[in-house]
C-alpha cells in the first residue's frame, strides 16, 4: 500500500470544497477509515466507521470519538474481543513515529454480524502536522472465497497429479509450438523439457502418416473440433512409440483456437501385438490361400494323367484280349480300379480344400427339406429305416456344406449298417447357445480308440481294398462343423450302433466367436 | 451339322486327343477331326483360310501359351468365327470354370470322366446332339 493511492483528507486550494469532496468520497467507501494525528488521537472517522460502531454497540464510544487517543483505545482490550489489540496499537505507533511505511493486521472480530475477519490497515498521513490513516476492511466474503478457491485448486492439483501418472500431456500454442510437457511426456519422447519448449510436434514426427491424415487433424482442431486417434510418434533415440490421442482446441476472444492442450495414453505394446497379429493373419490366409490352390491345382493335375492311364487301360483290355490271357485281363483291371480309387481321392481332396474357400453363401436354408432330400438321393435299401425326429429348424448356412455334412454321416450309417432291421435317426435339439444335431445308427458301432482317428483326414478303419472308401468324408464333416464354430463328436457303444453329434451355434454367438 | 463337316480339336494331351479319336471312330462318326494343342495355333489354324471351317470345337481349358477360356473368349469376339459352336471338355468341374465359359457364350460344358467307357457315353451324346442341330454354315 502506498499513500498515492490513500484518499487525502484536505485540499491546498479550498478548505472546505476540498474538505467536501474528501468527506464525500470517504463516505463512500465501505472500509472503515478513521484520521489519527500523531499522537495517536482521532482526527476525523467516515460513515462506515459510524456505522460500524453503532452496530457494534458495546463500542458506541466510538462512534463519534474525535479527539479519543485510538492507540490507547486499541491497547488493552479495548478492541477485545475483536483480535489483538496490543499488537494493532504497537503497529499503529510504529506508523505514527515512521518506523514502519504502513502496517497490516488480519483480526477476527465476534460481533453481531457472527465472525468475520477484518483487515487493519496503517499508513502513515503526509499531509501537514502528520498522523496516519487507519482503515478496517471487512475481509470475510475475500477470505471465503480464497479457501473456495484453493480448495478448488487443491483438487485440480490432484487431477492434474492423475493425469500425468497417466497421460503425455502437451500444450501449444495458436501456431503449433510447444508451450508445456508434462513428465511423461518427456520420459516416453525421450527429449528433455527444454528441447521441446519452443518446438513444434514435428520434432516426434515418425512419418508414418500420410499427409491428408494429419490435414484432418490439424483442420478439425484449427475448426475449434477436438480430435481424437492413434499416433505413431518417434523419440529422441529414433524408437517408436504409439499414442491414443486425444488434441482439445482452447479459444480464444476471437472465437478460434488459442492453444491446444494435447493428452495421449501410450499403446505401443498393444498397437506391436496388433500390427504382429495383422501380420499373422495375413500369412495364414496367404498360406490357406495357397494351399487351397495347391490342392486344385494338384487335383486337376493329377486327373489327366490319370484319365490317360484308364483310357489305355480300357483299350487294351477291348483291344488285346484274347493276348492278354486270364491273368493280363486281371492286372489290366486293377490297374482301372486303382485309377478309379485315386480318381475318388482326388475328387474328395478338392471338396476337402473347397470347404475351407471363403466367399460362400451364408443364405437361410430349411434344413427339413434338405435333409429329406438327402436321403432320397443316397436311395437307402429296404432294410434301412431313416427317421427325422421332430422338425429340423432353418440355420442360416453355406446348402452346400450343410448337406455334405448329412450326407456323409447319413451315407456312413448307410454303408455300415450291418443289422436286418437298419434304423437311422436324425435329430436336433436347441440348446442356449445354438443347435445340436444327431444322426443315430444301429449298426456295427466304433471302437473307443477310433474316436479321434476317424475324423482325421485318409483314415480309414477297413483296408481300401475291402471297402472303398476314402477316408475324407468324416474329415470334410468336421472341417465344415468347425469352420462354423461348432463341434463333432461321437458316441458309440460296440456292436449297438453309433451317435454322430454336431453343434451349430446361433448367429450372434457366431459373430462373437 | 452334316456327316462332312470337320470339327477341331483344341487339346494338348496325347492320349485324351487319341481318346477322342478313337471314340468318334467307334461311334462312327465320319467328320474329319483338326486338332490343335493350345489357343494359340487353334486360333492361328481358324484364321488361316486354307484350312476347313469346323462345324463344332471340341475345347479343353487347362492348356499351356494360351489357355481354352481366353481362346474361346478371342473367338467370340471376332466376327468370322463366333457362330462356331464351341463345347468345353475340361478336367475342371471349378465353378469359376464353368461360369466364365457360359459368359463366353459355349454351346457346352463337360467334364471328362476318368473312366474310358463313361467317355464314350458323353462323346454319344454330344454328337448325336450336333448331328441333329442345325448349325450355321
Amino acid at each position: 500500500m502506498t499513500t498515492a493511492t490513500t484518499p487525502s483528507l484536505t485540499t491546498p486550494d479550498s478548505v472546505h470544497s476540498g474538505d467536501a469532496i474528501t468527506m464525500t468520497v470517504l463516505d463512500s467507501l465501505q472500509q472503515h477509515v478513521t484520521l489519527l494525528d500523531a499522537q495517536g488521537n482521532i482526527v476525523r472517522v467516515n460513515q462506515a466507521w459510524k456505522a460500524f460502531a453503532l452496530a457494534n454497540g458495546g463500542s458506541a464510544g466510538l462512534a463519534d470519538a474525535v479527539g479519543m487517543n485510538y492507540v490507547e483505545h486499541c491497547r488493552g482490550n479495548a478492541v477485545q474481543p475483536c483480535g489483538d489489540g496490543d499488537a494493532a496499537a504497537a503497529g499503529i505507533e510504529a506508523v505514527l513515529a515512521g518506523r514502519l511505511p504502513s502496517f497490516e493486521l488480519e483480526y477476527p472480530c465476534h460481533g453481531p454480524g457472527g465472525l468475520r475477519w477484518f483487515l487493519l490497515r496503517a499508513v502513515p498521513f503526509r499531509g501537514p502536522g502528520g498522523g496516519a490513516v487507519i482503515l478496517h476492511e471487512n475481509i470475510t466474503p475475500r477470505l471465503r472465497s480464497d479457501a473456495q478457491r484453493a480448495g478448488l485448486i487443491d483438487e485440480l492439483l490432484e487431477f492434474k497429479a492423475a493425469l500425468d501418472t497417466h497421460a503425455l500431456v502437451s500444450i501449444t500454442d495458436a501456431t503449433g509450438r510447444i508451450t508445456y510437457v508434462n513428465d511423461k511426456f518427456c520420459a516416453v519422447a525421450k527429449w528433455s523439457r527444454e528441447e521441446l519448449i519452443g518446438r513444434d510436434h514435428r520434432i516426434i514426427n515418425s512419418g508414418h502418416h500420410p499427409k491428408p491424415f494429419l490435414a484432418d487433424l490439424w483442420s478439425t482442431i484449427g475448426a475449434g473440433g477436438v480430435w481424437r486417434g492413434e499416433l505413431k510418434n518417434r523419440a529422441k533415440d529414433g524408437s517408436i512409440y504409439w499414442v491414443d490421442t486425444t488434441i482439445v482446441p482452447l479459444l480464444g476472444a476471437n472465437g478460434g483456437p488459442n492453444h491446444y492442450i494435447a493428452m495421449r495414453t501410450e499403446i505401443t505394446q498393444r498397437k506391436l501385438l496388433e500390427e504382429q497379429h495383422a501380420q499373422m493373419v495375413a500369412e495364414l490366409l496367404a498360406a490357406n490361400r495357397e494351399l487351397s490352390e495347391f490342392a486344385y491345382v494338384v487335383s486337376h493335375d493329377l486327373k489327366a494323367p490319370l484319365r490317360g492311364i484308364s483310357s489305355l487301360a480300357s483299350w487294351l483290355v477291348s483291344d488285346y484280349s484274347d493276348r492278354l490271357g486270364e491273368d493280363g485281363r486281371a492286372h489290366l483291371n486293377l490297374i482301372a480300379s486303382r485309377v478309379k480309387r485315386l480318381s475318388g481321392l482326388i475328387d474328395a481332396i478338392l471338396t476337402y480344400s473347397r470347404a475351407g474357400r471363403s466367399g460362400d453363401e451364408r443364405l437361410p436354408v430349411a434344413l427339413e427339406p434338405l435333409v429329406r432330400n438327402t436321403i432320397d438321393l443316397l436311395a437307402p435299401p429296404a432294410h434301412i429305416a431313416i427317421t427325422i425326429d421332430g422338425r429340423l429348424p432353418d440355420v442360416s448356412i453355406d446348402a452346400v456344406k450343410i448337406q455334405q455334412v448329412f450326407q456323409n454321416l447319413l451315407s456312413n450309417a448307410i454303408d455300415f449298417m450291418d443289422k436286418p432291421d437298419g434304423r437311422v435317426t436324425v435329430a436336433c435339439l436347441h440348446q442356449a447357445d445354438g443347435w445340436h444335431f444327431s444322426v443315430t445308427d444301429n449298426g456295427p458301432g466304433i471302437p473307443a480308440k477310433h474316436f479321434e482317428r476317424i475324423f482325421q483326414l485318409f483314415q480309414t478303419l477297413a483296408s481300401r481294398d475291402e471297402r472303398e472308401r476314402t477316408g475324407v468324408g468324416l474329415a470334410l464333416v468336421k472341417k465344415i462343423v468347425e469352420l462354423e464354430g461348432g463341434r463333432v463328436w461321437v458316441e458309440s457303444v460296440l456292436g449297438q450302433g453309433a451317435a454322430f453329434h454336431f453343434t451349430l451355434p446361433d448367429q450372434a454367438v457366431k459373430a462373437l466367436a | 451339322m452334316t456327316p462332312q463337316q470337320h470339327i477341331l480339336l483344341v487339346e494338348d494331351d496325347d492320349i485324351d486327343a487319341m481318346t477322342v479319336r478313337r471314340t468318334l471312330k467307334e461311334l462312327g462318326a465320319t467328320n474329319p477331326l483338326d486338332r490343335a494343342i493350345d489357343g494359340e495355333r487353334a486360333l492361328a489354324f481358324l484364321h488361316d483360310p486354307a484350312n476347313p471351317r469346323p462345324g463344332l470345337i471340341l475345347l479343353d481349358l487347362n492348356m499351356p501359351r494360351m489357355n481354352g477360356l481366353e481362346f474361346v473368349a478371342a473367338i467370340k469376339a471376332n466376327p468370322d468365327t463366333r457362330s462356331i459352336p464351341v463345347v468345353v471338355l475340361t478336367t475342371s468341374s471349378e465353378e469359376s470354370d464353368r461360369l466364365a465359359a457360359f459368359n463366353n457364350s459355349v454351346a457346352g460344358y463337360m467334364v471328362k470322366p476318368v473312366d474310358y467307357p463313361q467317355f464314350v457315353k458323353i462323346m454319344a451324346l454330344i454328337r448325336d446332339y450336333w448331328m441333329t442341330s442345325v448349325t450355321p454354315p
